[in-house]
């Protein structure tokens, strides 16, 4: 390395670690100042630094001893560094759930995901439609209205802007409405979950009284199917968690073995089941591939020390006692 | 750039310094080693790399930029024409490897959470691998987001000590950036057998 970046890299130390004081304050402008070099190099070791970053824990997983204030530093640090702390080495070398582009869709369309497949559509109007694994969309655009009919399951949609005309999402009772946005509705057993990643939608069901809700950028929000009130919560971490599928991912926060075992199940025919009921209340942090619930399970064996083994297409977890597989349908 | 006391901003954007941290560092490696063979000299193989970053921090913007890997090579293409100008003699040689530069022959950019991952890894890996002292400082100081004064507590170092040796770290890791592309380290993982390394292998 020449001398140049090690001044520079040693200047961003002494800077990170506080404000310089006046005599050394204006050395570092002599330096910063002589010349271009001295500034590339600057750049490139505050890059360097920052690249570090992403090394970082979130601070509720760290030891002990190392906490501190969590939230001012753990807010704009994505959950991914979490794996790390859990232990688990996640096996990422799995490729990628297929993201297919086909030709742009017009007028009505049926759009469809098999179980695991992971699908990104670009509408006539260039708005972007991702659907999960297993969920069927039917589109219809006319000049006045963008209209789709979430049928089943789960999609994202990053909205061309269009003012005179509306996008509106139907599941069920429930309605969604944007202009030009990003959101994503999944449809629950008694309603249907809207997050909202950019922009601004409003979303009602239809046999309320209580009119259109507005769910704002790095907002979550249930909407029941029947007529009860719109339940509304910031949660951009958690946003970014549940979109992961975008990806092929499942990341998990906290969540518990057994949720975890019904994410997985949305998306592959090896079904994890869990035999021992005690072990479902375990609460995991991690990344993981959609399509691999083997690596999971694996993973599992390793952290909790439990006996995993596969069967035809389940994957058991804990004892051979009465096996309780978990389903997102039943 | 002018900061709200009027005085002379020295340093990047910081979402210009995010950016480079994603896209330019993982790759500067691949690109010295390019380099390499078209400069005569180690000296001008930095000057040329100090020469790039420093186009990226006079951009106000980075949104128009598609394909970071290809852009750099493109952006160090075109400086190397410059010095090959000013030159008065040109290295024939140097002419006909500026022909690498032309296109990335390598792979596609990786996919974004491909390489977001590979990233981990790597940075997780430089760390590891820095003198003991060294790396418990960076482990306090990067993986558990504490400040110079708080590991200095952990580790009962003074802060002296622990800014003395970040500078050491860093300067090894400097080094590793400009050897050890992000791209590379997953060759020769691959290479080395899989990618894969089970938890509960005892590493």
């Amino acid at each position: 390395m020449s001398t140049i970046d090690e001044e520079a890299s040693d200047w961003v130390v002494r800077q990170a670690s506080g404000p310089l004081d006046a005599a050394s304050q204006l050395a570092f402008e002599a330096w910063y100042d002589t010349g271009s070099r001295q500034q590339g190099a600057y750049l490139r070791a505050q890059a360097i630094w920052r690249s570090l970053d992403k090394a970082t824990v979130q601070a509720d997983l760290r030891p002990e001893a190392t906490r501190r204030s969590a939230k001012a530093r753990a807010v704009h640090r994505p959950s991914r560094r979490a794996l790390l702390a859990a232990g688990v080495a996640t096996s990422a070398a799995a490729g990628l759930v297929a993201v297919v582009l086909g030709p742009r869709l017009t007028g009505g369309a049926t759009l469809r995901t098999t179980l695991g497949e992971v699908r990104k559509v670009p509408l006539e109007d260039r708005t972007i439609a991702s659907l999960n694994s297993d969920s069927h969309l039917e589109v219809s655009m006319t000049p006045k209205l963008r209209r789709v009919v979430l049928v089943s399951g789960e999609a994202l949609f990053e909205v061309a802007k269009n003012p005179e005309r509306p996008f509106v999402v139907e599941a069920g009772e429930v309605s969604v409405r944007a202009v030009g946005t990003a959101f994503s509705v999944r449809r629950r057993t008694t309603g249907a979950d809207v997050l909202v990643t950019e922009g601004v939608v409003e979303a009602w069901n239809a046999g309320g009284t209580g009119g259109a809700r507005r769910i704002s950028a790095g907002e979550q929000a249930f909407v029941p199917y029947r007529a009860e009130p719109i339940s509304v919560r910031a949660a951009p971490q958690e946003i970014e968690r549940q979109l992961a599928w975008r990806e092929g991912d499942i990341i998990l926060n906290n969540q518990t073995l057994a949720e975890a075992a019904l994410e997985f199940n949305r998306y592959n025919r090896l079904k994890i089941v869990i035999a021992d009921p005690a072990l479902g209340s375990h609460r995991l942090v991690g990344q993981y591939r959609a399509d691999q619930p083997e690596q999971f399970v694996d993973a599992v064996q390793a952290l909790l020390g439990v006996p995993v083994a596969r069967v035809g297409d389940h994957l058991t977890i804990g004892g051979r006692g009465s096996a309780n597989m978990p389903s997102d349908r039943s | 750039m002018l900061d709200v006391l009027g005085h002379t901003m020295r340093g990047a954007d910081p979402e210009i310094v995010a950016w480079v941290s994603s896209h330019v560092v993982p790759f500067e490696a691949d690109l010295r080693q390019k380099l390499r063979h078209i400069c005569g000299t180690a000296h001008e193989v930095d000057d040329l790399v100090q020469e790039i970053y420093y186009r990226f921090l006079k951009m106000r913007s980075v949104d128009h930029i598609d394909d970071p890997r290809n852009y750099v090579f493109q952006m160090a293409r075109n400086l190397v024409i410059d010095h090959l100008r000013r030159k008065r003699v040109v290295n024939i040689e140097a002419a006909q490897s500026l022909d690498e530069l032309a296109v990335f022959d390598g792979a596609p950019s990786p996919e974004r959470v491909a390489m977001a991952r590979a990233e981990l890894k790597w940075v997780l890996g430089v760390i590891a691998k820095l003198p003991e002292r060294c790396r418990e400082v960076f482990q306090m100081r990067k993986v558990y987001g504490l400040s110079q004064a708080e590991t200095a507590q952990q580790l009962g170092l003074s802060e002296n000590v622990v800014e003395k040796e970040t500078m050491r770290g860093m300067h090894i890791i400097s080094d590793t950036v400009a050897r050890v592309s992000v791209s590379s380290h997953q060759d020769a993982r691959r290479q080395a057998g899989g990618a894969s390394v089970p938890a509960r292998s005892g590493r």
